[in-house]
């Protein structure tokens, strides 16, 4: 989990530490902006777009200001958004169990409610719910996305006085932090004081026999708030007509926002919803993004990939043979260094992503591909987790609880890690890159970008189809609802974009730098020793012995072992071995071939792993090891396979037992083995 | 589905019984019924319509894909065909 700020066990020793503490929810529309407040003012880094239901889980963070002298300690707690008080779907539940569980007194917890300007009337409908829950000593407002300063001080003064409370109108682009801050820290103080002279009295929620389904931990502690489930829904619906009907009397002489950037949202999508445009301008815009991430990172790949064997060759002739040399040229510059050389494209395909989710585009593909969706049995609310998935198969999982059918929920949960992910990059550019020729398609494609994108279809189209199967049989039922709101377009920002990718960067580096590099240690131990006897080696050119040594390593004879299961998909041992490693994590197959061909290349006349690859030959046979047949064999099987041990205990986690994971990770092999099998004989 | 008998020419001649789906891109209709379904009936409501409101159909997906529809001076949202079907509403006099 990369927005994770803070958990909660290190906040609660803190706690202990700590006299003056106030906790502040962050409670609001999806969309409406929380998480991006919550890293303006906590300096966290959760994840943002344009489009709702990205954020799925709470966290906690502390106001950056806290370590100043004289203040006291804030928390934060970004919450998912809602749209009213009564749970459609689970990350909806998370926010209304925080909320009846707030602390109540004098030292208790509040609300900042955050109201989005451009749907002022529908967001303050649920802050006048919140304030009635609640009590006006309890909520704070601003309202965010007020960027060209348009609520004028007569509006907001007439909201605060019919609210009853401060009202901070900002924007979380370019409103200053400090002013932000101040005004919370400022109205806490005044909230505190007017909550100890009050007395609560214990409120009443209705919410319906569905919402309560979302809430599973439902419980509220002092009983301060109780619920009550209303059989006749009727109940709900006329508290929020009613609160409706206020908010337009409280809004009526309030000069709303500018209508350019509705109008010019408009414009826009009178082209990307367009019944004949629509389709494919979606298919242009994700072929534009492998496209790219082709051609601009082909020549810095081509340069980092230079620096990292010539950086092998210097630190190989400063350091005297023996096995310490094998082990910092073959094991960790030859693993790690192979894998390194990737980072381009990772940082390229998130700031790209970035820049797709922030200009509020996402919410259109959904609503585009929603027909082809529901052919397949799954809901437009399926589509936002599978985009997730693009990046990587976690957070994608747990996007996927904005779902609120169970069963839709669970066949979206195991088809997700079908999509191909940003691990399974490295693999599929070292082998395209390598092995497919390079040449144009019709004039304007390229075979590689082709390639690349056909992986990225064949990955989604398969999760599909399985998810339909899965629907027709243990999943069976209709698909939910799908009303979505479309935000209004807006022009993303590189700042944000360029962090994102910043960020995703230094976590593939840490990951290089830490699992990649131990494993990588272990690879070349496991692939050194044990060594042959002298008497064996004696009379073997060098060629030989290296290849004699592999072989009889530990790792050469697991491959051994494995190579007459893989030998149909037309793989050797060695290939073998990198498959074996790969499902601890899918980087590893690049790491584990770049020891491998590390060791058995003793004349050092090829520098990368790309070169070394081509020059690979079968000693048995003499012919090449690898062709476009093998290539396309092991690119199928990375398709399909579950090579990734954080997805399975996502898996667990989000669907409570072994069960599942041992599903997926089953029928996910077999389809990989079958693809492989096919993808190698067809090619032959 | 708004349960009707009439024809799509009757109804668009004596202005009932129609839904969101009869509408073209670009007409404008008064909201009359937001239909029985609880689930559609509550997350309309939070989106903030209003029986009385003004709607705009904008885009239509094809095969009876999502709709997508302007409320007010400036919001926007879709939802699909047969969840549009159950939304009654009102041409324009």
């Amino acid at each position: 989990m990369n927005g994770q700020v803070n958990t909660e066990n290190s906040n609660q020793s803190r706690e202990a530490t700590s006299g003056h503490k106030s906790k502040v929810l962050l409670v609001g529309f999806p969309n409406a902006g929380k998480s991006t407040l919550f890293n303006l003012l906590t300096g966290g880094n959760r994840k943002i777009s344009n489009y709702s239901g990205i954020t799925v889980d709470s966290a906690v963070g502390d106001f950056a200001t806290n370590d100043a002298i004289g203040l006291n300690r804030v928390e934060l707690v970004d919450l998912p958004g809602i749209y009213n008080l009564n749970p459609s779907s689970q990350d909806e539940g998370v926010t209304l169990n925080s909320l009846i569980n707030m602390q109540q007194g004098p030292q208790g917890d509040l609300v900042l409610a955050v109201i989005d300007w451009h749907r002022l009337e529908s967001s303050l409908t649920l802050v006048v719910s919140l304030i009635d829950l609640l009590g006006t000593d309890k909520v704070l407002c601003v309202i965010n996305k007020d960027d060209e300063r348009e609520l004028s001080i007569e509006d907001r003064l007439s909201l605060e006085e019919q609210l009853g409370t401060k009202v901070l109108p900002i924007s979380a682009i370019n409103t200053d932090q400090s002013i932000i801050d101040h005004f919370i820290r400022e109205q806490l103080a005044i909230k505190k004081a007017a909550n100890s002279e009050t007395h609560s009295q214990q409120k009443i929620l209705n919410i319906s026999e569905g919402a309560l389904a979302h809430i599973p931990a439902l419980s509220s502690k002092d009983g301060y708030i109780q619920i009550h489930v209303a059989k006749d829904e009727s109940v709900i619906t006329d508290a929020i007509n009613k609160r409706h009907k206020i908010v337009r009397d409280i809004l009526s002489n309030v000069k709303g926002p500018d209508l350019g950037p509705s109008e010019l949202s408009e414009k826009i999508d009178k082209i990307a919803l367009n019944p004949f445009l629509g389709m494919p301008i979606f298919l242009g815009i994700f072929y534009f993004i492998f496209h790219s991430i082709y051609t601009w990172a082909g020549p810095i790949m081509d340069l980092s990939e230079e620096l990292v064997a010539k950086f092998g060759e210097v630190i190989g002739q400063t350091l005297p043979q023996g096995h310490i040399h094998g082990l910092i040229v073959d094991g960790i510059i030859g693993g790690v260094g192979g894998v390194v050389v990737f980072l381009p494209q990772i940082m390229i395909l998130f700031f790209l992503l970035s820049l797709l989710e922030q200009s509020g585009y996402i919410s259109r593909a959904a609503i585009i591909t929603d027909r082809f969706m529901s052919f397949f049995g799954l809901g437009g609310k399926a589509f936002l987790p599978y985009m997730s998935g693009f990046a990587c198969a976690i957070p994608g999982i747990m996007a996927a609880r904005t779902i609120p059918d169970h069963k839709e929920r669970m066949a979206t949960i195991l088809t997700l890690p079908l999509i191909t992910c940003s691990a399974r990059l490295p693999v599929y550019i070292l082998l395209i890159g390598t092995f497919v020729p390079d040449f144009s398609v019709w004039g304007i494609f390229n075979s590689r970008a082709l390639s690349f994108f056909f992986l990225y279809f064949l990955g989604s189209i398969m999760a599909l189809i399985i998810a339909k199967i899965l629907r027709l049989s243990f999943f069976k039922g209709k698909t939910g609802n799908f009303i979505i709101d479309l935000p209004h377009y807006q022009r993303p920002q590189f700042r944000i974009a360029l962090k994102q990718s910043w960020f995703k960067g230094k976590t593939f580096l840490r990951k290089a730098g830490t699992v990649i590099l131990g494993l990588s240690i272990v690879i070349w131990v496991l692939s050194t020793f044990p060594t042959p006897s002298q008497q064996d080696l004696a009379g073997k050119t060098q060629q030989q012995q290296a290849s004699m040594s592999l072989e009889y390593s530990a790792l050469g004879r697991m491959g051994k072992t494995i190579e007459p299961i893989i030998e149909p998909l037309g793989m050797d041992w060695k290939i073998g071995v990198g498959l074996l490693v790969s499902f601890g994590a899918r980087e590893l197959f690049v790491s584990a071939l770049g020891t491998i061909y590390s060791l058995g290349d003793v004349d050092e006349e090829s520098d990368t792993l790309r070169e070394r690859m081509k020059d690979e030959v079968n000693p048995r046979t003499g012919n090449k090891v690898y062709s476009l047949a093998t290539a396309w064999s092991i690119l199928i099987f990375f398709v399909f396979s579950l090579q990734c041990t954080s997805t399975l205990a996502i898996l667990k986690k989000e669907t409570g037992g072994w069960k599942y994971p041992i599903i997926g990770f089953s029928y996910m092999l077999a389809l990989a083995y079958v693809g492989s099998f096919v993808a190698y004989r067809l090619l032959l | 589905m708004l349960i009707c008998c009439l024809t799509y020419q009757t109804r668009m001649i004596t202005n009932t019984c129609m839904t969101i789906t009869d509408l073209k891109s670009g007409q404008t209709a008064i909201l009359k019924n937001l239909g029985t379904d609880s689930s559609i009936h509550l997350k309309l409501l939070s989106l903030g319509l209003l029986p009385g409101d003004e709607i705009t159909l904008l885009n239509r997906v094809p095969f009876k894909g999502p709709l997508s529809i302007k409320h007010g001076k400036m919001n926007y949202f879709a939802l699909r065909h047969k969840e549009a079907s159950h939304i009654e509403i009102e041409l324009k006099a």
